[in-house]
């Protein structure tokens, strides 16, 4: 598909749009001439645009329409309820070829043969002014001598107009508007929970549970419009992987699945530079020279794989290739030079190639112009971590490497768990829950390590009153959230969890940039703030600690 | 060097493509969104060829072109004038105070070469 096609199937809809809307001001006000003025220069950038896009059926369809107005502009035509009539059904007919593949097929050639017919009509009526109307055929119809226009008028069912606009546009402002005010909204939704749980009114009870299911509504409603599928971004990334494979020398076929995902336009802002590069890596160093390819018995055309899809709470974004992988003896050997590691270290395959991600890192022994000195990875795990992303690879040597990013579906709200630790508010999010629990004191104590074991399973855990060393002495019982880490669980221990909370996630400000382990703050129903967890960040701190200590 | 050429037209989409097609073959593109937006343009910077629509609002390309040939500055400045329709009438080229004439439906093929042969 042609990158431009979608930008100008968007602005081709919006100048239908405006169209509509001129044509019912020009119904009130048929003498108007800077409103026809308007509807040709909407015609004729509509017309322009698709010939550009050598879209032959709309480019002509629109050339005659325009013609009517051309007339009406030069006074050789007066605006009747004909002309808007037909001007209408002609908008809804060009609407569906923009939402179709803009070809006339058998399901719409019909329509298009008999308002075209209808136009000729009004436009050859107006060239003979005073004399009758011309007869104008086109295969197997014809208009008898001297029939009046009103026919057009009188074939209601023809022009029957669907009321529906397929979409309109609105700036980026606005929703973002739209979602702050909707923030507010939820946060002030928690506060009247907590004085209806105060002041149980009957009455206040059943209308703040009213107003709580609406103002939900509301809040996904407002989600799903902030929501861009990840097809806008991977366009331009076709000609991309083209014009660079072609630089290379290299031949790749680029397949893109699950493109009709969606994910938060400002998630989508930020990943589109990590994309970038991790595409240029697979193109530069994942994907062997054509010759070297058929040398190891693959095929010549190599394979690059953009797959989105959904999971849970979370949107990931593959970009898989089948090129010569990583080695993995080289990563270690790379890693003890550059001191990420000591020789003596036992690293699992799956560990040592994540540490690609550790700044400094590089194992491309040429430098090469597509994809810099290699210090791109760390910035890729960073630029994601900025959108509360998550990055790992995978690769096989000689079979090739995927890129899994794990991205959250919206950053403004989320769904968490409000848990107090040493008295002070916290919130996990529930994405990284997996389960939660009761322990006893005792249990804690028999405990040798730090591993509890829960349904059979033994939980290494982290307790938190330590962690986020507060000021109140920590209370007998706790309760304990069981989250992800990676592929593994561990524990949090908390005093008591106090239920679900929405939680509108407010920036820190720059004085607390610095604590990596609290991704934002939030304000609770009775005031009070809370700060939120991030529960990677929390469970790598208190390792480091502890690896330290030893 | 890289040239830099102005592209008008009030459709987004069009300055989107030739832009795209411009910067691909290394030039530098400024744009504009009507005659009148183009106009900030011309402040004393340097500005190799102008490509404009003729169709838009506030300033058309005519305005447009007779604007520019009255700044001293610009006078000589090569400009390429695009529409809808194909229009080979030397007279109106004339007229029209253009220096090359496109149409929309021949752009993709014509304009990198008419642009290689105005300013190379």
């Amino acid at each position: 598909m042609n990158p431009f096609e979608a930008k100008y199937t968007s602005e081709a809809l919006e100048l239908l749009a405006d169209l509509e809307k001129l044509m019912l001001l020009l119904e009130t006000h048929p003498d108007d001439a800077a409103l026809v003025q308007q509807v040709f220069r909407n015609l004729h950038t509509l017309k322009g645009n698709s010939a550009m896009m050598g879209f032959r059926s709309i480019t002509d369809f629109t050339h005659h329409l325009e013609a009517i107005y051309e007339l009406v502009r030069a006074g050789k035509l007066k605006v009747s309820a004909a002309i808007i009539n037909i001007t209408l059904a002609s908008l809804d007919h060009l609407s569906i070829l923009l939402n179709g593949d803009k070809q006339i097929g058998d399901n719409n050639k019909h329509i298009h043969e008999i308002l075209t017919n209808d136009i000729v009509t009004i436009i050859n009526y107006s060239n003979d002014e005073g004399r009758e109307p011309e007869p104008v055929a086109l295969e197997g119809q014809s208009i008898s001598k001297g029939e009046p226009l009103t026919i057009i008028t009188d074939d209601a069912a023809l022009y029957k107009r669907k009321p529906s606009i397929p979409g309109i546009r609105v700036p980026v402002e606005r929703l973002d508007t739209m979602m702050s005010l909707v923030t507010e909204l939820i946060t002030l939704q928690a506060k009247l929970n907590v004085l209806t749980s105060e002041h149980p009114q009957p009455d206040l009870v059943a209308a703040a549970e009213s107003l709580e299911k609406i103002s939900t509504r509301i809040r996904d409603n407002a989600f799903s419009m902030c929501m861009v599928p990840v097809e806008n971004m991977v366009t331009p990334f076709h000609r991309m992987v083209r014009d660079l494979a072609a630089e290379l020398h290299k031949e790749i076929d680029f397949i893109t699945e699950g493109t009709e995902t969606e994910l938060d336009k400002n998630i989508m802002e930020g990943l589109q530079d990590p994309l970038m590069h991790l595409l240029r890596n697979s193109i530069d160093h994942g994907i062997e020279e054509p010759a070297l390819r058929q040398q190891n018995g693959k095929p010549r055309h190599g394979r690059i794989v953009l797959k989105a899809y959904c999971a849970g709470a979370h949107v990931y974004l593959e970009i898989q290739d089948d090129g010569k992988g990583m080695n993995i003896e080289k990563i270690r050997r790379t890693a003890i030079k550059n001191g990420l590691i000591e020789e003596s270290d036992v690293m699992s395959d799956k560990e040592l190639q994540q540490l690609v991600f550790v700044p400094g890192f590089s194992t491309a022994d040429q430098i090469t112009e597509t994809s810099g000195r290699g210090v791109g990875m760390d910035v890729v795990r960073r630029r994601i971590a900025d959108i509360k992303g998550q990055v790992s690879i995978h690769s096989t040597e000689n079979e090739g490497t995927t890129v899994i990013i794990q991205l959250p579906i919206t950053l403004s709200i989320i769904d968490g768990l409000l848990v107090k630790v040493n008295g002070a508010d916290y919130v996990i999010p529930l994405s990284a829950v997996d389960i939660c629990h009761e322990v006893s004191s005792v249990q804690l104590m028999n405990g040798f390590v730090q591993v509890l074991m829960i349904g059979g399973e033994a939980i290494p855990y982290i307790n938190l009153q330590e962690e986020l060393e507060g000021v109140y002495a920590a209370p007998q019982s706790h309760e304990i959230v069981i989250v992800h880490y990676g592929e593994k669980k561990i524990g949090l221990l908390v005093d008591i969890i106090a239920g679900k909370f929405q939680a509108v996630l407010k920036p820190l400000g720059r004085y607390f940039n610095h604590l990596d382990i609290v991704s934002g703050a939030t304000i609770l129903g009775d005031g009070n703030i809370a700060l939120v967890l991030d529960t990677n960040k929390v469970i790598a701190q208190s390792l480091n600690k502890k690896i330290k200590a030893i | 060097m890289n040239k830099t050429i102005l592209i008008v037209d009030d459709s987004d989409f069009v300055v989107q493509m030739i832009r795209f097609t411009l910067e691909q073959e290394g030039y530098t593109t400024l744009a504009g969104v009507d005659g009148q937006d183009a106009l900030k343009h011309f402040d004393g910077r340097h500005i190799d060829l102008v490509i404009t629509d003729l169709n838009m609002p506030k300033l058309d390309g005519l305005g447009l072109i007779h604007s520019i040939r009255l700044q001293a500055a610009y006078q000589h400045i090569p400009i390429v004038l695009f529409d809808s329709h194909s229009n080979s009438d030397t007279d109106y080229l004339k007229r029209s105070g253009a220096n090359a004439l496109l149409s929309k439906d021949m752009m993709n093929e014509q304009l990198v070469p008419t642009v290689k042969q105005m300013i190379g």
